[in-house]
């Protein structure tokens, strides 16, 4: 053996790791070598220092001080509620099922919206014909949305997530929500901005914590219904009243003396059943006060919102509906997208994609129910739905797998909420979807009430067509029971 | 403790902070080396292994590769060595201009992590595995099986890791001399 390969040999002859051989070898040549024997006795040193001082920061104990640390954080950050997802507690409430993470994805978007719809009239919102003249009058007001959701996928536990949102409502500009959400892959807050803007008809979502930007133009028809209510105030008000709802008199809320409404009636709550909304009114101002609505979507999953501090006839600018995008800000995966209509051929769109995707059309158009049957569905029921799913499997992050599905599924978003929109605007839908069989040209699917002697029906081969009420009574009587 | 990072991350995320301690208790020593080496005292580094500790569990959500753990972590410590760094800096700064003083002091290394100083040079390849041979506890076979790595690879890094380790040093020990 010679130097070079026996220096080569040293490091692996310290660690033990050299066989009997080569062990031997570099016995020998260190015997008669000084100059391997001087550089074996330098590693040795460096060695023995190594693992000295490896010992001794081994010895130090950052350990009962790190845990002490987290736990300490932890129990302040799950106090605050400012922060409720913050934290660690994170994961196992927060979902293992993408189905709830897609659900709820979907629906603080759909909140959001809800709450436009509630003020722009496609729901009738907060009732009574003198408070909403009174707010009728009113050009800007905020208010304040503390959101709680929980939302459960068949056999996982229930995801819940809590939002919180100031929203600011101004006539002639749009409105603007300001929001802590928890994002849905980790549960961290997350400040949002969205604006909603008709003028511009689209919605904007600025997201600074992922530093990106997501515009979405909305349909038309979301707009129509607030423009047709805003001319004539007459037929909100009319239709508010058409509510059944129940006054539970005069209490004290927070020291302002109030009078409480409730009702359950679906056309209050969206269109929903299982709604339940209590408003109370400041009887001094003859203004909405304090709004408390649940809805039940099934037996474990529900949506409360609670909407406070209202502000009435606050001062607003231009820039406030403004919105700047930020120039490191990169569009989200959602941008550039459309809202789902909510019309007739947003409905028909939707019908269409549930025979794509099912083979037929859905047993119901209740969401709770709806999404019931997506879990229990095999998803290789269709070609279509198979393809979907092994899309979505290639997907690289649960953002971007709730953003396939929701641009998926937004025809059929598109179905719900105009038949949603239909209830609440007490159009007498009716569906039939469960007995009508795809292609069915004579088989009403889907009919709503135009006018008094008016109904527009969708029929099992998907075209529309307007007829009369003795029509209608003929097409129903002939679906199959 | 004979889990994997993995393991343990996934069990903290579904909610089980107490087994971090399992984390903290592996890389301490290791985290610590590094930390001193970069800081040059041990209590600094102390103070900095803690909040780089506490930083990795609060963003453990945000650990792509549960796998890579150690690797994630010593990039937060990076992070914090550098921002206390920087507050010192800032603060000698500010006590030297108070002192009229020009010049600003080098940072004091204490003769006992010149070792750690000069692992910290070290390019990463050669630091990662003396850190965890001789302060993560690990065996040159133990290395081999973390790094997904032969074993003859693991000895040849570790020679060579040595030799620059002794460079750095000698070269310390000549600045010392001179100076």
């Amino acid at each position: 053996m010679n130097c070079a390969e026996c220096k080569e040999l040293l490091v692996a002859s310290l660690e033990g790791l050299l066989d009997d051989s080569q062990s031997q070898a570099v016995e020998e040549h260190i015997k008669t070598c000084e100059i391997c024997r001087a550089e074996l006795k330098g590693l040795q040193t460096l060695r023995d220092r190594l693992i000295d001082n490896g010992e001794a920061l081994g010895q130090g104990s950052v350990e009962d001080e790190v845990m002490n640390r987290i736990f300490r954080e932890q129990n302040a950050r799950l106090k605050s509620a400012a922060q409720a997802g913050a934290g660690l507690r994170i994961r196992s409430l927060i979902m293992r099922s993408s189905v709830v993470k897609i659900a709820v994805a979907a629906a603080v978007v759909l909140v959001a919206l809800g709450a436009w719809s509630i003020w722009s009239g496609t729901q009738s919102g907060v009732a009574l014909a003198d408070v909403l003249a009174k707010v009728e009058q009113i050009r800007a007001f905020m208010y304040r949305v503390d959101h709680h959701m929980k939302i459960a996928a068949q056999g996982e536990s229930p995801g819940e997530t809590d939002t919180e949102m100031t929203v600011l409502f101004a006539d002639g500009y749009g409105m603007r929500v300001d929001a802590s959400t928890p994002d849905p892959d980790t549960g961290q807050m997350m400040e949002e901005q969205l604006y909603l803007l008709p003028e511009r008809k689209i919605m904007l979502r600025l997201t600074p914590t992922k530093k990106t930007y997501e515009r979405v133009t909305l349909d038309d028809s979301m707009f129509e219904a607030r423009r047709k209510e805003g001319n004539d105030p007459r037929l909100m008000i009319r239709k508010m009243l058409e509510c059944s709802y129940e006054d539970l008199g005069k209490t004290v809320l927070d020291g302002v003396e109030v009078q409480a409404f409730r009702t359950t009636d679906p056309a209050f709550t969206g269109g929903l059943s299982g709604g339940d909304a209590t408003l109370w009114v400041d009887v001094k101002t003859g203004l909405p006060f304090h709004v408390e609505r649940k809805i039940k979507l099934n037996e474990q999953s529900e949506i409360r919102a609670t909407q406070y501090d209202f502000q009435w006839d606050v001062p607003v600018s231009a820039a406030q509906f403004d919105p700047v995008i930020p120039p490191d800000f990169t569009p989200g995966l959602a941008d550039g997208t459309k809202a789902p209509a909510f019309s007739e051929r947003g409905a028909i769109e939707g019908l269409e994609f549930a025979i794509e995707f099912f083979g037929k059309y859905p047993e119901s158009l209740d969401p709770g129910e709806l999404m019931r049957t997506f879990q229990t569905r095999k998803a290789s029921l269709t070609p279509a739905a198979k393809e979907f799913g092994e899309e979505l499997a290639q997907a690289k992050s649960t953002e971007e797998r709730i953003a396939k599905v929701t641009e998926t599924m937004k025809p059929l978003q598109s179905l719900l909420m105009f038949h949603l929109s239909l209830v609440a605007q007490k159009q007498e839908p009716a569906y039939y979807g469960n007995l009508v069989e795809p292609g069915d040209k004579a088989g009403v699917v889907l009919r709503w009430k135009l006018s008094d002697n008016e109904y527009r029906v969708i029929f099992g081969d998907l075209h529309a067509e307007t007829v009369d009420a003795q029509t209608l009574a003929t097409l129903e009587a002939a679906v199959p029971k | 403790m004979t889990e994997t990072d993995q393991f343990y991350v996934e069990r903290c995320l579904d909610g089980h902070p107490d087994d971090f301690r399992h984390l903290v208790r592996r890389y301490q020593p290791l985290l610590l080396a590094h930390l001193a080496g970069k800081l040059g005292h041990r209590d600094k580094a102390e103070e900095a292994a803690q909040e780089a500790f506490v930083r990795a569990y609060f963003n453990m959500d945000k650990l792509k590769k549960p796998g890579s753990f150690l690797a994630w972590l010593l990039g937060i410590a990076d992070n914090v060595a550098m921002e206390q760094q920087r507050a010192e800096q800032i603060r000698r700064r500010r006590e030297s201009v108070r002192a009229f003083c020009e010049e600003t002091p080098q940072p004091e290394l204490s003769q006992d992590y010149a070792l750690e100083a000069a692992i910290a040079t070290l390019p990463e390849a050669y630091r990662t595995v003396i850190l965890l041979r001789y302060y993560g506890g690990l065996s040159c076979s133990g290395i081999a099986e973390k790094l997904d790595t032969p074993l003859g690879t693991v000895t040849k890094t570790l020679s060579r890791a040595y030799a620059l380790l002794r460079d750095s040093l000698q070269g310390q020990t000549v600045n010392e001399v001179q100076a």
